[in-house]
């Protein structure tokens, strides 16, 4: 039997057969903000060819460039004129000298006035003076700075009077100091971390950023934030970060990351190269009791990354950085950070790809406990530019945890 | 290609998977647009305001129930929308003393080379939401005068009005062969 509703709808199923268009399609992807096939390829390329570029020119630069080379070569040769003020021949010799004579005067005089302090004070003096430094220089110089413990030796006095004689000299010629620092931040452990006891000025000046030579530094994070995503929108979400730092030389290290987000595991590694860093050591008094030190360090990073979404699925991502740290006085450092990643999310079941671009930017603060250990928090948005997608959405994310070194 | 699977993977965000969706849909959603509308042109924009919300709500949707059932639905509210936007208010009239006839009344048959879009095209908006609801979307008119605001009167008089008028154009068309039985 045929009715009226079933014959109109058979007479029109026959009737209108609309077929798909990639016009029709096209306007759409332009409603919906998604970019055509071909836009998607022309802006992989331009945008990846041209970060890769120009982080590989930043690393040459900071690698390479003559001028930086330079510039660090004639920031050496200041230590070496200080250096040669005190060899260590001189100071063996002095050190000879004052075994031989003012320590033996020290005694004669211990013996007969019982003041041992005093004397050694003033043989220590006679050394001072044999070292070259005037009387008006040893008087700037701070009471603590010569106190010497019973129990050490004459030689690691004098050694003691020569660094603080060395920190004179360099609050003479501040710029000279100031020219010191600038070195690959590596290298600057040697110059910028003093012990409290061994110069006995108030506050420890230490590096806090990467202030180690080699080894291994581990940084666990735990963090949560906000996923934006029309798919997701605002789930909060809880991330895990766990990475491993591994030197390979002065400039270039290898961090290996193991991250723990919506339920997934993602590896990635960071080869970062280390720039340079630049100091200025400013005293607040004449007596050098305190000092204030600002720095800065330039970072640059090239990393691979893989992470396993399903099985069939997985997204491959490269990654470039651009790091800005400031040192600030004593354990506290500040970081800001700038990075670009391009991801492929690959389907085998589908046997299709799809790239995504983004930025991410992150700021960062460091509080050293001491020479191992750091206190870190970090604030990172992630913002894609190209293609949203669910493994590459808006995402707000706070971490805090601890850095450890080995 | 596994419309169940592109519908699960665009549910999780997976925006590549739109387009297979918007292929494997574009002529069923089409085909609901150009109903409701006047031509291919309005049909098309309809249309897209559809996938755009079927783009931007996916993750509402529920898998349990079958999509083409979902795109369905938001494709006829999208066209009622544009109608309404477009008329501003729509008015639906209830015609008491019509007499309302089944479908079970009148068979006819058609000729296949003369079209029936046209006619539905024209019919007046009113009219055009309520014979597509009721013969293509298959709902009763209790749930039509529900969707719409009516009542299921004013959703059965709008109905007949709107068959009166495709059968009186039929009727006038005479490539048409149609015949009323109303034996039947």
């Amino acid at each position: 039997m045929s009715d009226f509703k079933s014959i109109i709808k058979n007479k029109y199923a026959n009737e209108v057969q609309p077929q798909f268009t990639e016009d029709a399609w096209n306007k759409f992807a332009a409603s919906a903000g998604i970019p055509k096939d071909s836009d998607k390829k022309v802006a992989w390329w331009i945008w990846g060819s041209l970060i890769f570029l120009i982080t590989l020119a930043s690393i040459i630069y900071f690698n390479f460039n003559d001028e930086s080379k330079n510039s660090i070569a004639s920031y050496e040769e200041p230590i070496e004129v200080k250096r040669q003020q005190m060899p260590e021949e001189k100071i063996s010799i002095n050190y000879d000298d004052l075994s031989k004579k003012d320590v033996q005067e020290d005694i004669q005089s211990e013996n007969a006035n019982n003041n041992n302090i005093t004397t050694k004070r003033a043989s220590i003096d006679k050394g001072v003076e044999s070292l070259g430094y005037s009387n008006t220089e040893r008087k700037n110089s701070k009471e603590s700075n010569l106190k010497i413990d019973e129990d050490d030796s004459r030689g690691k006095g004098i050694k003691k009077i020569v660094n603080a004689g060395d920190l004179n000299s360099a609050s003479e010629h501040l710029e000279t100091f100031d020219a010191i620092m600038i070195r690959p931040i590596s290298s600057l452990s040697s110059f910028v971390v003093f012990d409290n006891d061994e110069i006995g000025l108030e506050e420890k000046l230490v590096i806090p950023y990467k202030s180690y030579n080699r080894g291994i530094n581990t940084e666990l994070l735990l963090g949560t934030g906000m996923i934006d995503h029309r798919a997701i929108n605002s789930q909060e979400q809880y991330n895990m970060q766990l990475s491993f730092d591994y030197k390979l030389n002065d400039r270039l290290s290898v961090i290996s990351f193991v991250g723990y987000q919506k339920n997934k595991f993602s590896t990635r590694v960071l080869y970062q190269n280390l720039g340079l860093m630049s100091s200025s050591y400013q005293p607040r008094s004449a007596s050098m009791d305190k000092v204030t030190s600002n720095s800065s360090v330039v970072e640059l990073g090239f990393g691979l990354g893989y992470k396993l979404l399903e099985v069939g699925r997985f997204q491959l991502l490269a990654e470039s950085s651009f790091t800005y740290g400031i040192i600030m006085n004593g354990n506290l450092s500040f970081d800001f950070r700038l990075g670009e990643v391009t991801t492929q999310v690959n389907d085998d079941v589908e046997e299709s790809s799809l790239y995504t671009y983004g930025v991410r930017l992150g700021t960062g603060i460091k509080y050293q406990l001491n020479n191992d250990i750091e206190l870190v928090s970090k604030v990172l948005i992630q913002h894609p530019l190209l293609n949203e997608d669910i493994q590459y959405p808006n995402q707000y994310r706070f971490m805090v945890g601890i850095s450890k070194r080995w | 290609m596994n419309l169940d699977y592109c519908v699960a993977r665009l549910k999780e965000g997976d925006s590549r998977y739109m387009k297979d969706i918007f292929k494997a849909y574009y002529s069923y959603v089409m085909s609901i647009s150009m109903r409701y509308t006047k031509d291919h042109q309005e049909a098309e924009e309809v249309a897209n305001d559809a996938f755009l919300k079927v783009y931007h709500n996916v993750d509402k949707y529920d898998p349990s129930r079958p999509f083409k059932s979902w795109i369905s639905r938001i494709t006829v509210n999208t066209c009622i929308d544009h109608l309404r936007k477009k008329k501003n208010a729509l008015i639906f009239t209830e015609l008491n003393h019509e007499v309302i006839n089944g479908d079970t009344l009148l068979e006819f048959t058609l000729n296949d080379d003369q079209k029936i879009l046209p006619i539905i095209q024209s019919l007046p908006p009113q009219y055009k939401i309520v014979f597509n609801m009721y013969v293509f979307e298959d709902y009763n008119h209790k749930e039509i005068g529900k969707i719409l605001g009516i009542s299921e009167n004013t959703s059965k008089s709008n109905y007949h009005r709107a068959k009166k008028i495709i059968l009186k154009r039929l009727h006038e068309m005479p490539e048409y062969q149609y015949l009323l039985n109303p034996a039947i």
